[in-house]
């Protein structure tokens, strides 16, 4: 049984090797997408979930600042909070990007000295958006300078804190989101492909007819696609440390770990592709659909907190979303995946699924 | 058990078309035997039956006693099958695609090596073993082919139009090599749509429309068409002088003109022809000529399906 299945994984990397359209795919498309998003990103953003934080009560100064954030539509106030604590555990655990806090005395300081200062704490996790806040922060505490201002001298300062911050990049941010894509996109083009063209080049009769089961054959292809995958894995790091030193917080370990999760039900999903597809153009079609849905609802162009109310429900049902909540905060906030557990039950139902939906399908077919 | 191949009943149908309708086979160890048939006759069906590639919607094929469906292990490891269509890696070399299902058939790396040269050896494919299999000729694949249904040694090998699109001096070294493996006890399971390679059969079933119509040897099948074989003889004399001449002859079976001739069908042509030229000569007929009519397979197909091609 186990030479039979190693039999196929040889068979599948030797093959692999010779064909230049797929080591493309395995080699090449991770390194370009790499570095495509590491130089090449930019972009704008609204709607920016954030909380605000009036430590200082409601009076005329507090509120009046209040009413500009709101109804500025940069941001989208999704939470008031009441200390600097609980501003600081809603950056943590991702409900928002940013906390404006107003400080207890701040309507005292600026009636009495004329010069007040606001807090803007954002998630510098996400340098984008971090920065996206901070600067819209400043505008509005201009536009709020000059309304106050009847002729005195009237001063605002911005306080920036930013959350871990300090030495991250856009390329922190985009690396866990351009790992996930690549870590989809390679098993389950590859796997899909190379299952079809053995249907359409008549190769899988002759397997059929020869004692090999239907598991040594989706199992042996697994394993050489696993392979392929986990060699992309290292390769994708290195380039990220080599050549954009990209930061990593958590544990690679489990960043391996889950990586590797997420590759089974990556690999499941192909399979179930290959059963449906008749051709290996289907197939490339198929994955390249499922590329291009990941790509814009996997946090990877905007983070999905940022988008339409209706697209974040759909993100819910993209597991490279899901990957990305799990990659990204072990790489830039260093935590474990003890904390993510949900995600990390969310990732082990879509390999279960699609694995064994991708069994039954593949025996189906066969007869 | 003298069957390697018992097929009982086995109805094959894709959707409301019926491939196959009802087919009894047997097919003796040792034996050559072809199945003979125009494109869609159910020939190919047949035999992705019994090399498991498709299930039969009813019937039973039990293949060295092992149920095809229910233990299509034990039967494959059984059978070698030579597919119609190169269905080997063609960005493989030789060598590799060999070792590859060496492997799958479970053989040990020493016997792999072993049997792998002998067979490329076998079909005089051993200078190319390096190369990638897509960059063999059509003959080369072909014989490549089989040499990888023949690495497990199968009692059975089953070879689905093994020479379509080959030309003929290979069509011939198939046929040596074919019966070579029957000398050293391979049975063969052959289709074919040449009727003159069919005569290379022990055994031929010709098919058409899903039925299998006909089974027997090449010479039993020619005598089915008039019930035996047929003398021509040319004869100055009349029907009912010919009649009355050989009515004594056991052996006669029919006598039935045919211009300025008449066709005698007879138990035997070689035993008879002689009795009855010299019967004749007895009673003063005039014997211009005599023939012993060779019918071809063509003739039994024709006049087999003759039949359904005038509904």
């Amino acid at each position: 049984m186990c030479e039979r299945i190693f039999a196929m994984v040889e068979k599948e990397l030797r093959q692999l090797l010779r064909d230049r359209r797929s080591l493309g795919i395995a080699i090449l498309l991770p390194i370009i997408v790499m570095f495509l998003y590491g130089y090449a990103y930019g972009g704008g953003t609204q709607h920016i979930p954030i909380a605000i934080g009036n430590l200082d009560g409601a009076n005329g100064l507090s509120v009046k600042l209040e009413e500009l954030i709101l109804q500025n539509n940069l941001f989208e106030v999704k939470k008031y909070v009441y200390s600097i604590d609980e501003a600081m555990k809603v950056i943590e655990n991702g409900e928002v990007y940013g906390v404006i806090v107003i400080p207890n005395g701040f309507y005292e300081a600026l009636t009495n000295n004329s010069v007040g200062y606001v807090a803007v704490i954002t998630d510098g996790s996400i340098p984008t958006l971090s920065e996206a806040i901070q600067s819209g922060m400043k505008n509005i505490l201009e536009n709020y300078e000059k309304m106050l201002l009847k002729g005195n001298y009237l001063k605002v300062e911005q306080l920036r804190i930013v959350r871990y911050g300090a030495t991250l990049k856009n390329i922190d941010f985009f690396a866990p989101a351009v790992i996930g894509l690549v870590l989809q996109t390679i098993p389950v083009s590859l796997i899909a492909i190379s299952i079809v063209r053995e249907k359409e080049r008549g190769t899988f009769e002759q397997l059929v007819v020869s004692p090999i089961k239907t598991y040594e054959v989706i199992f042996g292809k697994f394993l050489a696609y696993a392979t392929v995958s986990i060699v992309d894995f290292f390769l994708i790091f290195s380039i990220g440390k080599l050549f954009f030193g990209i930061t990593i917080r958590g544990s690679f370990l489990e960043i391996f770990l889950a990586s590797l999760l997420f590759l089974i039900g990556n690999l499941g999903l192909g399979l179930m592709i290959s059963s449906i597809s008749n051709s290996q153009l289907q197939a490339q079609q198929a994955s390249s659909f499922i590329f291009i849905i990941s790509a814009v609802f996997s946090g990877l162009i905007m983070p999905v907190q940022a988008l339409p109310k209706a697209a974040t429900i759909i993100a819910y049902f993209i597991p490279l979303y899901h990957f990305n909540e799990i990659l990204r905060p072990i790489m830039l906030k260093g935590l474990g995946l003890s904390d993510l557990a949900g995600e990390v039950i969310v990732l082990t139902l879509y390999a279960l699924i699609t694995v064994s939906i991708s069994i039954i399908m593949f025996k189906k077919r066969l007869d | 058990m003298s069957y390697i191949i018992e097929a009982v009943g086995v109805t094959k149908k894709f959707g409301d078309f019926v491939a196959v309708n009802n087919l009894n086979l047997e097919v003796v160890r040792g034996e050559i035997l072809g199945l003979l048939g125009p494109n869609g006759a159910g020939k190919t069906t047949t035999v992705r039956m019994i090399a498991c590639l498709l299930k039969p919607t009813s019937g039973k094929i039990l293949v060295d006693g092992y149920d095809a469906v229910k233990e299509p292990e034990k039967v494959k490891q059984k059978i070698g099958y030579m597919p119609q269509r190169f269905s080997l890696y063609e960005d493989l070399t030789v060598m590799e695609n060999l070792r590859f299902y060496g492997k799958i058939y479970g053989l040990s790396s020493m016997e792999r090596e072993r049997k792998a040269r002998e067979l490329l050896e076998f079909v005089e494919l051993s200078r190319f073993g390096n190369r990638l299999a897509g960059k063999l000729s059509g003959g080369m694949k072909q014989r490549l082919l089989l040499a990888c249904a023949l690495l497990h040694e199968p009692e059975l090998l089953i070879l689905d139009e093994p020479t379509a699109g080959v030309d003929p001096p290979l069509r011939r070294r198939f046929w040596e090599y074919f019966r070579e493996l029957n000398r050293k006890g391979v049975t063969l399971l052959i289709t074919t749509h040449y009727m003159d390679e069919a005569e290379n059969c022990k055994r031929i079933g010709i098919m058409n429309n899903g039925n299998l119509i006909k089974l027997g040897s090449s010479i039993e099948l020619k005598r089915s068409i008039y019930g035996g074989d047929v003398i021509e003889l040319q004869v100055k004399t009349s029907i009912n002088r010919m009649e009355a001449i050989l009515s004594g002859n056991q052996d006669v079976l029919r006598i039935i003109p045919s211009g300025d001739a008449f066709l005698i069908v007879v138990k035997d042509s070689e035993k008879s022809l002689p009795a009855i030229v010299e019967a004749l000569r007895r009673e003063n007929v005039d014997v211009l000529s005599t023939r012993v009519v060779n019918l071809s397979l063509e003739d039994v197909f024709i006049k087999l399906t003759g039949a359904d091609s005038n509904v």
